[in-house]
């Protein structure tokens, strides 16, 4: 890259053109002549520092563009680069030179419409983009609710995220239309945003956009490491949200009450911040108890923590956990001889306080059942459990499905003996 | 193009319109505007073709010699329809207000 060419991130809308314009100018005075836009950048290059007057127009009728740019040519303007086929840059040293727009009235039109899909379409492409990544890329393969449960809080809080940053560019384009359909008819010019401001432009870092890419960085690493704690993600969303909302509330509010609203969202945005961590702390406690929740099958109980604590007493077990503060899902193998064979349990436990939450899993079950051929049948001797399936492959062959008492569920996968009365029985003694 | 959004012309339109009588390009489009209002409507190259890919599209005007770089304009029957239209209606315009204006001398 030669050093004499300087590239800037393009970060203006279209409803900041004039500071747009005031910027290339003032950029031109410090000896950094503007050459070009290409894939978001602009390009600069060093030059002699020279008073130049910048003119960028939206120009959307694109059969007679040449004809536009020999035309404003032809009245001293010099072409300098265009964006997108429709926004295009002259400049001119001459001062009475011909301005390109005489009819703003007419011009407010297309630089609306311009400038309201500009900011729309980036950003549904970008959240788009988002959904896709975090559905496809870390999406759980379990089906379930509670498999999926932190994937998708993580999906709903881009969603929450990309509607409200959409809602405040929204808000921000309905409130500069309204001010220039209202003042147009006296003025008949523009008003384009910051219009005093043209070193706002200059500003590369703007701490709220790094905040927010710290965030959504953190957040893909976080569900990329697969750190399953719903707390993480309250926190994310909360940030995200006060973030958003303090976006909206930038583009709400007129200069002179700014101050004092600023303040009063600061501390708002303290208290909001205080109950999610009270919340989490709450959600965190619970997590903990839904861990140790017990279950009583003949007055002996099993429980999530007993899984865990067969794990490590056990090497040749192995126990798949994910817990949430809705539940816990968890899979288990273990190996046992019965009548002097070898046979294998595998078990698919979830443990909830919330009926819901079960029930969810039930319905999931029935449905994952009928996707592979089978169904689930109603057993009529339920062995001491509240509700006790088969699996009816045919007729004649049958395997023990799930059993479920009080809010817990348990998979019994490929068990060929489900007569047999004790096998519940044998099942807990494995597990402990 | 509609021609629905051309029904009521702007003023800067109808001295386009009426600048392109006669066959012209750009910069002669624009001095004739110019000349026809008496130095009154300036009107820049953006706002001007803009305004002719409008009339362009909804058939107000035509080309007259597209091979050649510098392509020129000409009303078309449509576009003359247009400003009698408009014509017409500043007429009406006129007549009405001066009943009222000579009534409140």
């Amino acid at each position: 890259m030669n050093d004499k060419i300087i590239k800037e991130e393009m970060k203006f809308s279209y409803t900041q053109l004039s500071a747009f314009e005031d910027y290339l100018s003032l950029k031109e005075k410090d000896g950094l002549r503007f050459t070009q836009i290409e894939g978001g950048k602009m390009f600069f290059e060093k030059a002699t520092q020279r008073e130049v007057k910048y003119s960028a127009v939206i120009f959307t009728g694109f059969s007679m563009r040449e004809e536009f740019v020999e035309a404003c040519e032809e009245q001293g303007w010099e072409f300098v680069s265009s964006y997108c086929d429709e926004l295009y840059i002259f400049r001119t040293q001459m001062p009475e030179a011909q301005k390109i727009i005489t009819d703003e009235k007419e011009y407010f039109k297309t630089v609306a419409k311009k400038a309201f899909l500009q900011p729309c379409f980036l950003k549904i492409s970008l959240w788009t983009l988002f959904l896709l990544l975090t559905t496809v890329v870390f999406r759980s393969p379990y089906d379930g609710i509670i498999a999926t449960n932190i994937e998708d809080c993580a999906i709903l809080m881009f969603i929450i995220f990309g509607l409200l940053q959409t809602a405040a560019r929204v808000i921000h384009f309905i409130k500069w239309y309204m001010k220039n359909k209202r003042q147009l008819d006296e003025t008949s010019k523009i008003i384009f945003d910051s219009g005093e401001k043209a070193e706002k432009l200059s500003q590369k870092w703007d701490i709220a956009n790094v905040i927010q890419l710290v965030i959504i960085l953190a957040a893909i690493v976080a569900l990329g490491a697969g750190f399953c704690d719903i707390t993480v993600y309250c926190w994310v969303c909360t940030v995200f949200i006060v973030i958003s909302l303090f976006d909206v509330l930038k583009n709400l509010i007129g200069k002179e009450n700014k101050k004092k609203i600023y303040m009063v969202f600061s501390v708002v945005s303290v208290v909001v911040i205080a109950c999610v961590f009270g919340v989490t702390q709450w959600a965190g406690a619970e997590y903990n108890k839904n861990l140790v929740s017990t279950f009583n099958y003949n007055g002996v109980p099993i429980s999530a923590s007993d899984f865990i604590q067969t794990k490590s007493d056990c090497n040749d077990k192995t126990l798949v956990a994910k817990a949430t503060v809705l539940g816990g899902h968890y899979i288990f193998s273990s190996d046992s001889k019965a009548e002097n064979e070898t046979c294998s349990f595998d078990y698919e436990i979830l443990v909830s306080n919330y009926s819901w939450v079960t029930e969810d899993y039930i319905e999931l079950l029935h449905k994952r059942y009928k996707k592979y051929g089978s169904e689930l049948k109603k057993a009529e001797n339920t062995y001491g459990w509240d509700e006790l399936y088969y699996e009816v492959i045919n007729e004649k062959e049958m395997r023990l499905g799930y059993a479920v008492k009080s809010n817990t569920v348990i998979m019994l996968d490929y068990v060929d003996m489900p007569e047999e009365a004790n096998f519940f029985e044998t099942a807990y003694e494995k597990l402990n | 193009m509609p021609r629905k959004a051309l029904q009521t012309l702007s003023e800067p339109m109808y001295y386009v319109l009426l600048a392109l009588t006669k066959e012209l390009y750009g910069t002669e489009i624009m001095n004739e505007a110019k000349r026809i209002s008496k130095g009154r409507i300036t009107i820049g190259p953006g706002t001007l073709y803009t305004m002719l890919d409008k009339f362009y599209t909804a058939g107000l005007i035509k080309r007259t010699s597209s091979g050649l770089a510098t392509k020129s304009y000409i009303i078309t029957p449509e576009g003359k329809k247009a400003l009698r239209e408009d014509y017409c209606r500043l007429r009406t315009l006129i007549s009405d207000g001066e009943e009222i204006m000579e009534v409140a001398k």
